[in-house]
């Protein structure tokens, strides 16, 4: 049953499983990105350079962990599987707006690397074994980095990927960290 | 006697979590499950798993000449635990391995993944697309399992 008695906030550990995976998502595309950078656009769909992101692979589903483990340790206290959902996909909201806001501070640090990024992939566009009309296509996709749009899209994406992962991984936080079994 | 019976709980988050999977499981199939000829390299589902996934092309499974949107690990965690995920009401039929055993099973899923990716990394051996793929979907089965006693338990009834 779940512990009706104490109720306590659990924003406090949201925010911090928030700034946690926004760290790291932000902290692992940065490297990636500069490694990249770093490298002859190929042609190929994704660099070799993001190598690196081995290590990143489902890190940003750290989370739903976290949130968790932080909460039920905090107060001490046991819930339901569903509330681990629930503060997973909060971390999935608030990862995703650190990682944005984390992104556009870095383009006050070095202003140039959202469009060495943009240009980096229209070379790497132009080397690819693609017909004139997608190669121009998806140039023209690109788009201004630094437009609001651009911005939301990405946004959206990264909260799509984010939340689902972090409802999972708020759930495994849940059954291990506050299982009222 | 006794009855075995099937108590169903957390049926919404159970079906949000079908849902999910599934859309999760279509997107990582990538643009070759929709299209037949080379896709846009920003295409939707590329883009989703951007922040999850480095989508090195060496290490990813192609469709109709298009790249997944995920590398064969991660398409074997999110492939086998919409699997798993699906088979839970028929699971719970069977006799469960206890909790202790689960949470072993997960341990050792997570274990034996990150030890592949050490073990590649230093060269002390060579992975492949497949045996990547697999030890992704014995983590992927694993999280299905570990979590299946919160939305299906088997109760003995006596009557």
């Amino acid at each position: 049953m779940e512990n009706e008695q104490v109720q306590p906030s659990y924003w406090n550990s949201v925010m911090i499983a928030s700034l946690i995976t926004g760290l790291i998502v932000t902290i692992l595309s940065l490297i990636g990105g500069y490694m990249t950078l770093g490298s002859e656009p190929a042609g190929s769909l994704f660099n070799s350079a993001q190598i690196f992101g081995i290590v990143g692979c489902l890190i940003g589903a750290v989370g739903g962990i976290i949130v968790n483990w932080h909460y039920a340790k905090e107060f001490d206290i046991t819930y339901k599987i569903g509330k681990g959902a629930l503060l997973g996909l909060f971390v999935g909201v608030g990862a995703t707006i650190i990682t944005v806001l984390l992104g556009q501070l870095w383009n006050i640090i070095d202003p140039g690397y959202a469009q060495a990024i943009v240009d980096w992939n229209i070379a790497n566009f132009e080397a690819m074994q693609l017909p004139e009309e997608a190669k121009q296509q998806s140039i023209e996709s690109m788009g201004d980095p630094h437009s609001l749009k651009t911005i939301g899209v990405n946004a959206l994406f990264l909260f799509i990927s984010l939340g689902i992962i972090n409802v999972i991984s708020g759930m495994v936080g849940a059954k291990i960290f506050a299982s009222e079994e | 006697m006794f009855a075995r019976q099937l108590q169903v709980q957390n049926v919404g988050l159970y079906a949000v979590v079908i849902i999910s999977s599934t859309f999760l499981l279509f997107t990582a199939l990538g643009p070759g499950i929709i299209e037949n000829s080379l896709a846009h390299p920003l295409s939707w589902q590329y883009l989703i798993f951007d922040a999850l996934c480095h989508q090195d092309t060496l290490r990813s499974y192609h469709i109709n000449m298009n790249q997944m949107a995920v590398c064969s690990r991660c398409f074997g965690i999110y492939s086998s635990f919409f699997a798993g995920w699906l088979l839970l009401p028929a699971l719970a039929f069977i006799r469960y391995p206890t909790e202790k055993l689960k949470k072993t099973f997960l341990i050792a899923a997570i274990l034996l993944n990150s030890t592949d990716v050490i073990a590649n990394f230093f060269n002390v051996w060579t992975n492949t697309l497949n045996s990547r793929f697999l030890l992704g979907a014995l983590l992927g089965l694993a999280i299905a399992f570990f979590l299946a006693e919160s939305f299906f338990k088997q109760i003995k009834s006596e009557y």
